[in-house]
């Protein structure tokens, strides 16, 4: 005697999308452009360390401790106090430069990782470079 | 004092891994992008790898343009921590932003959200929405402003 199961109907219709030609088409071009963007990728990676150097931990700690003590200087805020008062709400996005604070945090935060990562210090920074 | 590099070399290879896959993903959309304007720009490598922050902005062939800002993690796998893709047109007018700072726990996708239109003026204020994107990364962000705006 045949039993009957519940199949849900999102999975019914999961099945049904999977099965329809078109899709089925996609899902293969998808898969074929990533296939062929990873090819290329590496390519390019390799390419690049085979002709440029790569910046040193110092120089891109360097690079970005600039742009954010120029937003520092900008906006007259410490990068603490401006990610905490942009993250939750209290302050606004710039209306004359609406992508700034945006860059702001990218730095900022990218700044606080390296001081994690490899122990990177403003006051060294300043003082003396070769502590950094 | 930093001696030494800390960096897990596992880790940095994700990261640089993200970041060739990105490029590559950039060059593949030159039908569309503009990657002669002098204003395209792309994050350095290292930075990518070793800061984790991702920074560029995509003009596009209509002079439209996209500035794109990320904050990476890696969790076994390379994420968008924190992000904010605004899209410009040629007019320099806000159409769309996508962006998840958690300000707006009212969302139903929080604290993933989009706003859409002009930058509101001083005193309004900028209206935030679901996103309409399932997963915002750079690659959905970028296929969907092709096939909302370049098909």
């Amino acid at each position: 005697m045949s039993k009957m199961i519940a199949i849900p109907d999102e999975l019914v219709e999961q099945v049904k999308s999977v099965a329809r030609t078109e899709v089925l088409e996609k899902f293969f071009i998808d898969a074929a452009r990533r296939q062929v963007r990873d090819i290329r990728a590496r390519r390019l990676r390799q390419e690049y360390e085979r002709i440029h150097r790569h910046l040193t931990p110092h120089q891109v700690y360097a690079r970005m401790l600039t742009g954010v003590v120029a937003f520092e200087a900008q906006y007259g805020l410490s990068s603490d106090q401006f990610l905490q008062d942009f993250e939750t709400g209290v302050l606004d996005e710039d209306r004359n430069d609406w992508v700034a604070f945006y860059r702001w945090r990218t730095m900022a935060y990218g700044l606080r990782r390296m001081e994690r990562e490899y122990g990177f210090r403003r006051e060294a920074q300043s003082g003396d470079s070769r502590q950094v | 004092m930093a001696s030494g590099v800390r960096h897990s070399p596992v880790t940095a290879d994700k990261f640089e891994a993200y970041y060739w896959g990105i490029y590559a993903f950039v060059f593949e959309n030159d039908d569309i992008l503009a990657l002669d304007d002098p204003d395209f720009s792309l994050s350095d490598v290292d930075t990518a790898s070793m800061a984790q922050a991702f920074h560029a902005v995509l003009p596009f062939r209509d002079c439209s343009r996209l500035y794109v800002e990320i904050l990476l993690a890696g969790d076994g796998e390379v994420i968008e921590e924190r992000y904010a893709y605004i899209y410009y047109d040629a007019e320099g007018k806000r159409i769309l932003q996508y962006d998840n700072r958690r300000h707006h726990p009212q969302i139903s996708t929080y604290p993933h959200h989009m706003h859409k239109g002009p930058i509101p003026v001083a005193g309004e204020q900028d209206r935030a929405w679901s996103t309409d994107i399932e997963f915002v990364s750079f690659e959905t962000v970028l296929q969907w402003i092709r096939e909302r705006f370049f098909l």
